[in-house]
């Protein structure tokens, strides 16, 4: 089953390694959309048929977190599985998005293969 | 907590943060003639939450490039001025969480987005040696 | 020129000066030595490779093409010694991996569809591995397949003790003895499994 996958990161660099370990892990996506921020990603979850949900959580404009609170607020985007790739370790971050439905949670720095099993693990459920 | 306990986990932070992502492990020091006339590149952001301050990052040119490169898995000719700016805005945003992550582990922080820092400072915290190159980072609380 | 029937060897000074690969009899197990490599279509074939110390051992598996291979290298960078480099290729990561991949697909395997797996990098006790043989080993590895774009599959690196690997080519199986104990890393694929 193939799968559009939103990757919501305010790094480009790090958009493009987390591409790479999507496409290497032969992970079954048709389109790979990217947004910037929050905002960006909320634009594309309103018009693209996004299945998974990738997202940083400090960025420009609307958050991570922001965004899953928005998206916890809509019916359809509520559905939707939505992982958290972050610097923010800490206990209180991970509560406080677990707590808004993700799904999932790497923290970076992370070796490719992790983020890889974690991916299989989101995308089984998706 | 002062900065210089912070900044007692710039070392294990970077190391952390270049061996996962980077393949890069520490070593013997190169020598710093190597990169005699390099510019250096410095990347800093701020950081908000139970803690105040600012972090950064630099490194010779040639050494972000060849960063940039393992991070990305690119051969470094392909990258571009632009590309390897991210990549290190991206580095000093994640040696940066990770000492945080290691200095409050139950509260969450603020991070701004990295910005260039031009001219670069003087600033002194911890330095990363390795056979190919060298990293600094630094840390300061308001 | 046909391609090689049987498996192929990596590296011997004999070989080289040979100028290629040479084709061996078919055989059931086939041992890999430090600085080599084998890679086989054999379905009957099963690889191994001894007393992995430091050293790292890069296994590979194809289940659909029914390629296997098992490289055994020894240092990470080959720029020290280049011209050791020339004459045995597998005993470094930087000139051995690039090396030995490209001769699974000399037998038909497909990136895209290689099984990977990591074993080895100890720190052996006694050795006084002040430079981290094992470590730089490893992370050697994991960069140079991360750059051609290889995931890794399997991990089991580090520790004190040495390793003894076997995969067997049909299945993919692989099995690794350490401290007097023998346990599958990768259990053999669900489509092989279908096919026996």
């Amino acid at each position: 089953m193939t799968r559009n996958v939103l990757i919501v990161d305010d790094s480009p660099a790090m958009r493009k390694v987390i591409r790479k370990v999507l496409m290497l892990s032969n992970f079954e996506t048709q389109e790979c959309f990217e947004a910037n921020d929050g905002v960006e990603a909320l634009d594309i979850l309103r018009i693209e048929p996004v299945d998974v949900v990738l997202t940083d959580i400090n960025m420009p404009r609307m958050t991570g977190e922001e965004l899953l609170e928005q998206m916890s607020q809509d019916d359809i985007l509520s559905q939707l599985p939505v992982m958290v790739i972050s610097t923010d370790r800490s206990e209180e971050r991970v509560r406080r998005m677990n707590a808004l439905g993700a799904k999932g949670y790497v923290t970076k720095p992370f070796a490719p293969e992790t983020l890889g099993v974690a991916l299989n693990e989101l995308f089984v459920e998706a | 907590m002062s900065v210089e306990q912070i900044s007692a986990t710039l070392q294990t932070a970077m190391t952390e943060v270049l061996e996962s992502m980077c393949f890069i492990l520490p070593g013997e020091p190169v020598d710093m003639a190597t990169f005699a006339g390099e510019p250096w590149m410095e990347h800093t952001l701020t950081f908000h939450g139970p803690e105040e301050g600012r972090f950064g990052i630099r490194a010779p040119r040639p050494v972000a490039v060849r960063i940039a490169s393992d991070f990305l898995g690119e051969d470094p000719v392909d990258l571009s001025e632009q590309q390897v700016g991210e990549v290190m805005n991206e580095l000093a945003n994640m040696v940066c969480g990770n000492v945080l992550g290691h200095c409050y582990h139950d509260h969450a922080f603020a991070l701004t987005s990295p910005t260039v820092m031009h001219p670069v400072s003087q600033e002194e915290g911890a330095q990363f040696d390795w056979e190919e190159g060298v990293l600094v980072a630094w840390v300061k609380t308001y | 020129m046909l391609p090689p029937a049987g498996p192929i060897r990596g590296v011997n000074d004999l070989e080289i000066l040979l100028g290629g690969i040479v084709t061996l009899i078919s055989r059931s197990l086939m041992t890999v030595g430090i600085s080599d490599c084998v890679v086989t279509a054999d379905p009957q074939g099963v690889l191994a490779t001894h007393a992995l110390g430091s050293c790292i051992a890069v296994v590979i598996h194809d289940p659909v093409a029914g390629v296997a291979g098992l490289l055994h290298f020894m240092l990470p960078d080959s720029s020290t010694d280049p011209e050791r480099a020339r004459s045995k290729p597998f005993m470094f990561a930087d000139s051995g991996i690039p090396a030995f991949f490209r001769m699974s697909y000399e037998l038909g395997a497909s990136k895209q569809r290689l099984k990977v797996s990591l074993i080895g990098g100890a720190q052996v006790l006694g050795s006084n591995d002040v430079f981290q043989i094992g470590k730089r080993n490893h992370v050697a590895a994991r960069k140079i397949l991360w750059k051609a774009g290889v995931m890794v599959h399997h991990e089991e690196v580090g520790g004190d003790e040495p390793r003894t690997v076997h995969i067997d080519a049909s299945s993919g199986r692989v099995v690794i003895s350490h401290g007097g104990k023998e346990r599958e890393l990768v259990p053999a694929t669900e489509e092989r499994k279908r096919n026996v």
